[in-house]
């Protein structure tokens, strides 16, 4: 095997004792390339489908592949080399020899004990004090997580902005409200049920909160915060579709089943002379999942 | 060598002294410097062989192809939460009020010629990307290539996988969807969950109270810039390290601590990786062309009001979501505050999956009292109790990972979803034991075997 | 510290010789590479959904289908009268069977005549093409409440995904409730078929007729479940519609394909030997 100087390696066949491997599987890769671009740009102007498109530029890209790897695998020949590994660092004079003179030339810093210390406290209260800048990220959330838009007197109405009155929900219906003219506040949303049989079990303390059979309560789940959608007719449950969390409607909305731990927070109803549902008062307690201060 | 020989004459008769590459070659010699000497001594850089060695490669290109697409992508995304009226082409959608952002990957899909097809193959490409990233750790681990003078790469490879797996949860935010924007709402409630600053946290890093106006905005530029320059940085630490360092080996003829022997750079090496760029690019473009992902038309925009079903994050973060959905409700009341449930699930569950694997390393050489250099690998026969703990490792995150799509799967197969919850929560403590302990004697007369005949 | 301790694989080092391949067996196994790579090119695109364009399902207007048209066949009231008004009452007010109210558009009411629902027979076999469009456009002109000509199917997909969606997922493939329960997979059925359970309601799905939806609404929801019982698929195959999890097991195949393609870069080098 003759090798020129001047580091190029030309001029070599395989390593193997038998004829070269053909070049025709690169070739063909290469022709499935040719047609593939070809084909995409055909496909492109031509505003063809996603799957033309996609499958015009993988034909180019799989048949350049298919070349390449052909080629570096089977044309290249197998040479095998070898060649030593680094040393290990005791074998060497390295990280021994660095920290001598990392040491001998940082004399001049660690000789002056008491100003070497200064400076290390210096940048150090320097660097944490640059945290503070992270507080100009956001608000810090204050009350907010303890209000909704929910106000005494507050008119339900419907996604559409339309205000509840008693005929709108059906005995056994689902129906989604918010506060009147917060129909984009994320935390007020509430789920209304009208039962009109008294299955309705008492909660203590609550007991005006579900004038004539409609109760509400919040829709955002008090595990992880989704929305609480799966509405079961049969067994009257408010389901979390994301972890499964389930809440009995009939009992103030406590949790049966799931990861959830806490009931869904109830709005305090009332239907006021004209006969629209309205709110009492916000919740009596945060919506959504829990958190440190809402213990 | 006659041909070559006429070769020469005929070009120094027609006044062409050198070949292009030669002539290239030599313009660099005249322009680096002292840089030529170490290229060319890299010429003949050795690549030991074998296909477990390309795994790191499948992560390094569906990189490459996530830079390129998403170049693409980001000159037609609008990052704003802005509200508009949607008056594109999906008729189903239209008149449709929703965010700038949703619209804008919509109008990507719909209007822009091969948006859709970028889109998809970006989204491919990243599912792929963080997959090999997983086989790759795996084989590090199954092998001892993590042993020194890797303890350091080893780290970076693992930094690398939370920070690829962090960006990748940005980015199927971006499209401010009805899927991602509940994956978002957990991730603030699980920041809120966290004792003393949670909610202070939580509202640092949104911007505000859920759902925060301006959370696509600020995911953005993270998205784009800083995870991806953070990746790349590691990365160039990674891959230098394995070029000084030289690529492990696996054990046979010739092969020791001392000596590497493989293919040379230039030119079969080279050819191939090469090839295998093109190959991993064609086999995502044509997934990203033939078969549909993530169609955020169909979820429709993100409104808090909105909820879906089969409600999972992309398949990388399905352990966190399984450990969320078998986690129960045990909320811890300390007095006047409450610590709830998720909080351990969710941020203590993932400390306590990665400080061990960072550290293995270190726990490895101490078990084994082996801390010396080593560059030949060992087969996960000869050490059978890795492996045992690594199939248990595997197992555990494995249960995990079906919890989290434990409805789909139910309803998939006609199970009842409470049987399988349950019995998943069995798996979580039973299975894993079980099967280190069955890889334990597999693996064992396996390795006793090979001692006792060398094969 | 002198380089030549790093410098590698240099042109001194030894070179191994290996025993030649077996020729056959190597071009199989690069024929079937190339194959594999024709085929998937050449079965992708012609596999794949075409270009829908995602209006296209939309096409709601009665009548669509001129080959239906000027055949005779007995007037359409007359088909009503036989067929329908014995279960959905003789103005469509309904009795055993929902009312007609909602079925303001014929591509709502056709499917379900033809193929029928879950308690609704078909009808496919007993009417013609040109009876079963000709009733559905009697329907939806003339027995239908005229405020229902007046749903818009974007307006159905954001109820949809208020009120349906929590169950039956935004694609509308169902899902698994609590307590063993489940919420069917919608887009097995003619959307008429997903009109009619919301008005009555079914077992764990309450009614939302009434004043929860009013006539309008309850076609725009029925309109656009029609969207999801044949979705437009513009990027390709649909893989189901089950959302990240498919999505997570393909990705899974497309890993193993490439790590099938390096097994077979690698191979030829992987007994290569001193």
């Amino acid at each position: 095997m003759e090798v020129e100087d001047g580091g190029a390696v030309s001029d070599r066949e395989t390593g193997t004792h038998g004829g070269s491997p053909p070049g025709w599987p690169a070739a063909i890769g290469l022709l499935v390339t040719v047609v593939g671009a070809v084909g995409f740009v055909v496909a492109f102007v031509t505003n063809a489908s996603t799957a033309w498109l996609g499958g015009s530029l993988a034909a180019a890209l799989l048949g350049l592949g298919v070349a390449l790897a052909y080629w570096g695998r089977d044309l290249a020949g197998d040479e095998v080399i070898s060649g030593p590994y680094p040393a290990p660092h005791d074998d060497v004079p390295g990280a021994a020899a660095l920290g001598g003179d990392l040491e001998q030339s940082a004399h001049v810093i660690t000789r002056r004990r008491f100003l070497s210390r200064f400076l290390i406290a210096g940048v150090g209260v320097f660097a944490v004090s640059q945290a503070v800048i992270l507080g100009a990220l956001g608000p810090r959330p204050g009350r907010s997580l303890f209000v909704t838009a929910w106000r005494p007197g507050s008119r339900l109405v419907t996604f559409d902005g339309e205000p509840v009155t008693r005929d709108v929900l059906a005995a056994g219906g689902i129906l989604v409200a918010f506060p009147e003219g917060h129909t984009d506040a994320a935390d007020s949303q509430i789920a209304l049920f009208h039962f009109i049989g008294g299955e309705l079990k008492p909660q203590p303390g609550r007991e005006t909160w579900s004038p004539e059979g409609f109760v509400a309560y919040s829709r955002i789940c008090t595990h992880v915060g989704c929305t609480v959608a799966q509405y079961m007719d049969e067994v009257q449950m408010l389901a979390c579709p994301c972890h499964q969390s389930t809440f009995d409607i009939l009992d103030g909305a406590r949790p049966l089943a799931g990861p959830a731990r806490r009931p869904l927070p109830q709005l305090p109803l009332a239907i006021d002379p004209q006969g629209y549902l309205v709110a009492q008062s916000d919740f009596t307690e945060p919506v959504g999942p829990g958190f440190w201060d809402a213990g | 060598m006659s041909d070559r020989r006429l070769m020469r004459s005929l070009r120094t008769a027609f006044g062409v002294r050198r070949s292009p590459l030669r002539r290239a070659a030599g313009w660099l010699d005249e322009n680096l410097g002292g840089g030529s000497r170490l290229l060319r001594e890299e010429l003949r850089h050795v690549f030991p062989d074998s296909w477990a060695f390309f795994l790191g490669e499948i992560a390094l290109y569906c990189f490459i192809l996530l830079v390129v697409t998403g170049i693409f992508l980001g000159l037609f995304f609008h990052a704003s939460q802005a509200p508009v009226v949607y008056h594109g082409s999906y008729q189903p959608l239209v008149g449709v009020p929703m965010s700038d952002a949703y619209s804008s990957v919509l109008d990507l899909s719909f209007n822009v010629r091969a948006g859709l097809l970028v889109r998809q193959v970006h989204h491919w490409a990243a599912l792929v990307f963080v997959a090999a990233l997983m086989i790759h750790l795996l084989r590090m681990f199954f092998t001892g290539a993590y042993r020194r003078p890797r303890r350091i790469n080893w780290v970076i490879g693992l930094s690398l996988l939370m920070l690829v797996g962090f960006n990748g949860l940005l980015g199927y935010s971006l499209p401010d969807d009805l899927l991602s924007g509940a994956g978002l709402r957990i991730a603030y409630s699980i920041t809120e969950s966290i004792p003393f600053l949670g909610p202070t946290l939580a509202s640092l890093m949104f911007g505000g109270q859920f759902p925060a106006s301006g959370i696509i905005a600020r995911i953005y530029p993270v998205h784009i810039f800083l995870l991806p320059a953070g990746i790349a940085g590691l990365l160039g630490l990674h891959m230098g390290m394995l070029w000084l360092q030289r690529h492990t080996e696996f054990p046979g003829p010739g092969r020791d601590d001392r000596t590497i022997v493989g293919t040379p750079m230039v030119p079969a090496y080279a050819l191939r990786t090469s090839g295998y760029l093109m190959l991993v690019a064609g086999v995502l473009t044509a997934f990203g062309g033939l078969l549909q992902i993530n169609p955020v038309w169909l979820y429709g925009p993100y409104t808090p009001w909105d909820a879906t079903t089969s409600a999972q994050p992309d398949w990388y973060m399905g352990w966190l979501e399984g450990a969320v959905r078998m986690f129960p409700g045990w909320d811890i009341q300390i007095g006047g505050f409450l610590l709830p449930a998720v909080f351990w699930p969710a941020v203590i569950l993932p400390g306590l999956i990665f400080t061990p694997l960072f550290l293995w390393p270190w726990l490895d050489g101490m078990a084994l009292r082996d801390g010396g250099f080593h560059n030949v690998l060992t087969l996960p026969s000869e050490r059978p109790g890795r492996t045992a703990i690594g199939a248990g490792f595997v197992t555990f995150l494995t249960v995990l990972l079906v919890a989290g799509g434990d409805d789909v799967l139910a309803s998939a197969f006609g199970l009842s979803l409470p049987v399988l919850l349950r019995t998943l929560q069995v798996l979580f403590f039973v299975a894993p034991p079980i099967v280190a302990l069955l890889t334990y004697v597999v693996f064992r007369r396996r390795a006793q075997r090979w001692l006792a005949t060398g094969r | 510290m002198s380089r030549s301790a790093v410098h590698n694989g240099e042109r001194r080092g030894r070179r191994f010789c290996r025993a030649p391949g077996r020729p056959r067996l190597r071009r199989l196994a690069q024929l079937c590479v190339i194959l594999v790579v024709l085929v998937v090119v050449a079965a992708g695109p012609a596999g794949a959904s075409p270009q829908a364009s995602p209006s296209a399902a939309l096409e709601a207007s009665p009548g669509a289908n001129p080959a239906l048209r000027g055949v005779a066949v007995n007037p359409a009231p007359e088909v009503f009268a036989e067929n329908c008004s014995g279960c959905h009452g003789s103005r469509g007010e309904g009795g055993f069977g929902p009312p007609l109210a909602a079925a303001g558009f014929a591509s709502l009411v056709a499917p379900m005549v033809e193929k029928g629902g879950i308690q609704m027979p078909s009808f496919g076999d007993q009417l013609s093409d040109a009876q079963i469009q000709g009733v559905a456009e009697y329907v939806a002109a003339h027995i239908a409440d005229p405020a229902s000509h007046e749903a818009v199917v974007a307006d159905g997909g954001e109820i949809y995904r208020l009120y349906c969606a929590g169950c039956h997922s935004t694609t509308g493939r169902g899902g698994a409730l609590t307590r063993g329960r489940n919420a069917p997979d919608i887009s097995q059925y003619p959307a008429a078929e997903a009109l009619a359970a919301m008005i009555l309601g079914r077992g764990d799905m309450p009614a939302f007729a009434g004043n929860t939806l009013d006539v309008r609404r309850q076609t725009a929801v029925g309109l656009y479940v029609g969207v999801l019982v044949d979705p437009p698929s513009p990027g390709g195959r649909g893989l189901g519609y089950l959302g990240p999890v498919t999505e997570g097991a393909v990705s899974a195949i497309a890993l193993l394909i490439l790590i099938f393609l390096a097994v077979w870069l690698a191979w030829k080098s992987r007994t290569a030997a001193p």
